[in-house]
This record gives C-alpha cells, structure tokens and sequence, in this order.
C-alpha cells in the first residue's frame, strides 16, 4: 500500500528510454525547484518581505502544477511550463530591476541551456524566439522608460543580447545534439554487443554439448603452448579425469609426464597441421585417435583437436569375427578332408569285393577249392571292414553333439572306467599300468573321456608289444588350474615327430598291417575338442615310448566343496 | 611264368587290392615281375636305395611304378614328388593307381608329374581289362629310357 502511494511520486516511465530519462531530470529539477521556492519564501516571509514571498508562492504553485503534470506523464507541457515560469521569472525581475542590463539576464543563458536538454528542436526554438521576444519587449519597455532601469533601451542592447543567447541556444543546441546522438550510437553498439555476446554464448554452448555428447568419445583441444583449451566427452570420465582437472591446464602438468610424452609428438604433428589417425591401448581398453588440425579463417592452424573414440567393443567382435571364420574355415578343411577320406576309405573294400567275386566265379568253374575259399575270405574280411569304418564314421559324426550333459567327474574315476573295459587286453598282455592318485575333478561328458582314456591306454598296448616289461603311466601335470594336462604315456615303439601330426588323421594308419580302421586317435582329438581341450604327442621316435597329453577343463568349484563320493553320484549319466 | 626282365614296382597299402592286381597281371604272355612294397616310406627306401633295399641287387629299376596315393607314413603324392625330382628316378614311368577321382587328386598328381592317372574301378570286368590294357601298354608297348 506504501508502495503503491509512493509509486505515485515517481517518475512515470516511457518506452521510449530518452523520454524516461528526460522525465527523470525533469522530475529532479522540479523537486529541487519546488524546494528552492517554498524556502525562499519562508525566508522572506519570516523577514515580512511580502511581495517576494507571494512571488515565490506562486512560482511554487506553478512548479507544483507542473509536477502534477509530469505525474499525469504530460512530459512536454511540464517542461514548457517550468521553462516559462523560468522566463517570466526572470522578465519580471528584469523589470523590477535594471532592465535588460540587470546580471538577471543571464539566466535566459541557464534557461537556453535546460531547454536544449529537454525540450525536442522545435519547442527549442520556439523557446529561444520567446526568449528574444520577451528581452525586445524589456528594451523597448526601457526606451520607454517603463521599468525602473536607470538605462535608456537602444535597440542594439536588444541585437547584442540575441546575438549571445542566440550563438548560445546554437551552441548548447549542438552539444545537446551531438550528446544525444552518441548516446544514441553508445546504445546501439551496446546493443549490438548484447546480441554479439548472446550469440557466441549459444554457439559455445553447441559445441559444448557436441563434445559432451560425442558416444563413446573424448574431445581434446590444445593450443600452441600445448594447453587443454576443451577437454570434454563422456569418455573422459572413464579415462579418471575431468574436465576441471585439464582445462586450462599445459598438458605436461595435467597428465603424468610419461603419457604426456607419448602423445606430445601427435599432438605436435597436428599443430603443424597434420591430420592422422592412431590407435593404442589405455588401461585395458583399446582407444582410436583422430588428430585434427583447426585451422582459423586465415588458414593458420590455431588448435589441435585429438578425437578419442572408444573403439574395444568393435576391436572385440572384430576379433571374434575373425575367431568364428577361422573356425568355419578350420571345420569346413575338415569337412572336406572327411568327405575326401571318407569316400576313398568306403570304395576300398567294394572294389574288393567286386573284385573278388568275379575271381570267385572263375575259381569256382575251375574248381579251385583253395583258391574260393581265399577268395570268400578276402570277401567277409572286406564286409566286415566295411561295417567298422561305418560304425567308426558314425561314431565320429556324433561326437559334435556331447552325449549327456556335462558333470563334475574325477578324472581318476574315468581312468578307472576306461582300465576296466580294458582288463583283458592288459593282462594278457601283462602290461605294468600305474595311474597317478588324486587328479582333478574335470568338467565334461563321462563316457566320451572314458573313451578318450580308452583309446589312448588301447594305442599304448598295442605300440608296447615290443617290450618286455609294457609299461602305461597316466597322470597329470597341474601348470592351471582352470586347465589341467593329463598324460599317457607308454614304453612302445614311439613314434617318429614327422608323423606326430598325421597320427590324428581320420583312417590314418602308419602300420597298414595294425588293428583298426585308424579313427581312434580322430576320435580322441574330436572330444577333446569338443570339451575345449588340446591333445598332442611327444615321442623322439623309434624305441622311445611316446606321452600324448591332452587338457581338460577343470571343475570350477573349489575341490572342498564336493566330497569325493558326491562328485561321483553327481557325475553319473543323466545326472540322477 | 613270370617274365624276368619285365618288373612293376606296386605301392599299395590295401592288400586286397595288391592281390586283385597280381591276379590279372599274372598268367598273361608278358606277365612281370611284381614287386610289392605297402608304404610310402619303404617305397622311397627301395627306389632311393637306402636301409633294406641298399644293395642294387635287391633293389632292380622297374619298367613302371603303379603308386596309391593314399598310403601310410609318406603319401603317394610325396612319393611322387621325391621321385620326380631325383635325377636318377625322373624317367620311370609312374601312374597313379587310385580310389580317388577327386579334382584336387588328379590335378596334383599332374602338377607332380605323374605319367598317368587311373581310377581303380568297381566291377571285376574293369578292373581287370584296366589292369590288362595298363601291363599291354606299359610293359610292351612304351619304350622305356635307357638309363
């Protein structure tokens, strides 16, 4: 409510901000008018002068209208009204005194130079015209002697007079103008610096967001003084450092001084306006950099922009891209080896029989009875070779697909499997066999590494023949943990090293004249295979014995947590 | 009844298959001496002259080499590589005796030098013109090199 009542008193504003500011002075010269009047007429009416103290009280009355004039936002009127109070003021006093000789006559100078302020050219002039009328007609009262000047009037007193406050009026005009004029260009280039300002705010706010919002990325720019002048991107966060701890900052004190060195040559080879791209490792993530050269309108290269883009989730299907073909490409060889070996295995033993038959026939009519019963011989051994190498590739096609789901089996459990399905052989062969207690627990299809065991304990008896004293050791050697290296090795023949990898080939046999079609080692490296694992043989060659090692995956849970005869009910087919 | 001075150098891992191409060489006119050795290693051994076939007594050039290519320790394609690149082995005849009618087989055995590509038949019949048409050919009719 206070408020609102001094509200009243205020100076009303325009939209126009020169009118304000003129309403304002205006409004400060009346106050300060009103106050000089009404005080100089206590003053005279406390001295009984009554004549001045009229005077004065109606010159306060006309300020005070003219400052109801100004609340009432007649701006103009306010001001010619002051301004002509002003004359007749200063007209009067001429009159009472000396005429236009009076001192008093210089405040039309004051009231020319406020006119020039306030009022717009035409009111001016039209003041200043006043003015000269208002000094004619005192001169003329003079010359009349109607005044009490002790002066006769001469028209020149008037011309001088209109000269001076005439070359006055101009003079304050003109600086009135030219003020206003350049506060009027001060206004606009302030303006238009706002704008300027404002702009350049938005712009540096994109490129702001642009670098915080670059995926994956980090955005560095350096000066020539290898200064951070931006360092921002969601990147950065992950490499530990933040935008407040490089800005600003020489690169050499913002990062540990041998990764400053690292990178001081690239960024340097940028500043001199080389564009390239690198990629290296930081921590253990795998970074692509693009060093960019910024070059200004002038064509000088002014920053040097390092774009840091985090590039390990495609360097890490990249690779596993590259695995997968590999492994396509390593099964698809292995296919066509199989098809290969496979077709030329299987027309063997047809062109056998084919063969045969047709000597049989012959043999028949000529009654060889020695030579048809080699003939039928040769025939069923063919038959049956036939059915083997059916019954081996069939065998072979299913290891792909594990047989049971895979469970936590103690590999001395497997050994013991695999030596009971062999028993016979080992003692008619009467074969020393010493298997290594406590191996791992490994983690796979129990009957297919039985087979494993089987096939490699079944290669070694044959290869011991030889001996005298046949002997097989199993056992294991524990390099890792999440792998383990179990072994069999026997006191056989060996085998060469040329041949180490031939071995492991499907119906590769390097004594035609053994047992078997020569799928069991295929079929050993298959399951390993399929379990994750590597097999390979280690033989100097002839007398020597060989070791085929081979690993496994190792159970991952720690060995305490399972008792033995738990793992053991928990490895059986099907899981129970 | 086999002819002394006529000899086949047979590589073939399959018994069987030996046996099958004894039969039909022999009781012919020209019937050979066959010489049947059942690995690529020994193979080598015998041509190359080196361990049991050292002396050049036991180890007599035949007029031609029938080769498996699919043989234990060293393949038939390596045989044929040795061979054809021993100075002393170059001019024997080889042909390459085999199951396979693979492309790659074939254009291997060429690149290797090999003098002829058969593919072993299925039917008797076949089996034993081929055999017949090969001992004509090779035996009597190509000129052998004189050294």
């Amino acid at each position: 409510m206070k408020r609102s009542l001094l509200s009243l008193f205020q100076p009303p504003f325009f939209d126009d901000e020169e009118q304000t500011r003129i309403a304002q002075t205006q409004h400060l010269m009346l106050r300060v008018c009103l106050a000089i009047a009404v005080g100089a007429a206590a003053i005279n009416a406390f001295l009984g002068r009554s004549t001045p103290t009229i005077a004065l009280l109606a010159s306060g009355a006309v300020i005070f209208i003219a400052l109801l004039l100004l609340y009432a936002r007649r701006l103009r009127l306010s001001i010619i009204l002051l301004l002509g109070l002003f004359i007749a003021l200063t007209a009067s006093l001429q009159i009472i005194g000396r005429g236009a000789h009076d001192t008093v006559t210089s405040l039309y100078a004051t009231v020319i130079v406020i006119g020039s302020l306030l009022l717009d050219r035409r009111a001016f002039i039209a003041m200043v015209a006043t003015i000269l009328l208002v000094i004619a007609g005192i001169v003329t009262a003079e010359t009349y002697g109607w005044t009490n000047s002790p002066y006769d009037g001469e028209p020149g007193d008037w011309f001088d007079l209109a000269l001076i406050l005439g070359l006055t009026a101009f003079a304050a005009r003109l600086l009135s103008e030219s003020l206003h004029h350049s506060r009027a260009l001060a206004r606009q280039n302030a303006e238009a610096l706002k704008t300027q300002a404002a702009a350049l705010r938005i712009s540096e706010e994109r490129y702001r967001i642009l670098a915080a919002n670059l995926p994956d990325s980090a955005v560095l720019i350096f000066d020539h003084d290898l200064r951070f002048v931006l360092a921002d991107g969601p990147e950065l966060a992950a490499t530990g450092y933040s935008k407040e701890m490089l800005e600003g900052r020489l690169l050499y004190e913002a990062i540990p001084h041998s990764f400053a060195a690292q990178v001081e040559g690239n960024i340097r080879a940028a500043l001199s306006g080389r564009r390239f791209a690198a990629e290296s490792p930081y921590e253990d993530r795998m970074y692509q950099y693009q060093y960019v050269p910024l070059i200004d309108d002038s064509g000088q290269v002014k920053y040097a922009m390092v774009l840091a883009r985090n590039v390990t989730e495609q360097h890490r299907m990249q690779a596993e891209r590259e695995r997968l073909i590999a492994e396509l490409e390593q099964k698809n060889a292995e296919l066509e080896r199989f098809t290969y070996t496979a077709s030329h295995d299987l027309k063997s033993p047809l062109i056998t029989i084919r063969g045969f038959l047709g000597y049989l026939e012959r043999d028949l009519c000529e009654g060889n009875t020695e030579r048809v019963q080699n003939d039928i011989r040769r025939i069923d051994a063919a038959v049956q070779k036939m059915e083997r190498l059916l019954h081996d590739l069939l065998e072979l096609s299913r290891i792909g697909r594990l047989r049971a789901a895979p469970h936590y089996v103690p590999f001395n459990a497997i050994v013991q499997d695999a030596l009971e399905l062999l028993a016979g052989r080992i003692a008619e062969r009467q074969v020393r066999i010493r298997v290594a207690p406590d191996m791992p627990v490994v983690y796979g299809d129990r009957d297919r590494l039985v087979e494993v065991v089987q096939n490699l304990v079944d290669n070694a008896l044959k290869f011991c023949d030889n001996q005298h004293a046949p002997d097989v050791e199993i056992g294991v050697i524990r390099e890792s943990q999440e792998m383990p290296i179990f072994f069999v090795r026997d006191n056989g023949i060996g085998i060469d090293p040329k041949y180490h990898e031939q071995i492991f080939g499907l119906f590769n046999k390097l004594d035609p004249h053994t047992e078997g079609t020569g799928i069991g080692l295929t079929i050993v490296r298959r399951i390993i295979d399929v379990h994750g694992g590597r097999i390979w043989v280690d033989s100097h060659g002839s007398g020597s014995g060989a070791t085929f090692y081979f690993s496994l995956p190792a159970a991952p849970t720690p060995l305490e947590e399972v008792s033995y005869d738990q793992r053991h009910t928990q490895s059986a087919p099907g899981g129970g | 009844m086999t002819n002394a001075t006529l000899r086949v150098l047979l590589v073939e891992d399959n018994d069987d298959h030996a046996e099958l191409i004894r039969r039909t060489l022999d009781g012919q006119p020209w019937a050979p001496q066959i010489i049947h050795i059942s690995d690529g290693e020994s193979a080598l051994d015998y041509l190359h002259r080196r361990g049991a076939w050292a002396d050049p007594d036991q180890s007599p050039r035949p007029h031609v080499i029938l080769l498996d290519l699919r043989l234990p320790r060293v393949d038939g394609l390596d045989v044929l590589t040795s061979i054809k690149q021993s100075a002393n082995l170059r001019r024997i005849p080889v042909v390459v005796l085999t199951t396979s009618s693979a492309e790659r087989d074939i254009t291997r055995a060429y690149d290797a030098h090999a003098n002829s590509y058969l593919v072993k038949p299925f039917g008797f019949e076949a089996f034993r013109d081929l055999m017949q048409d090969v001992g004509v050919y090779w035996l009597t009719r190509n000129t052998v090199s004189p050294a």
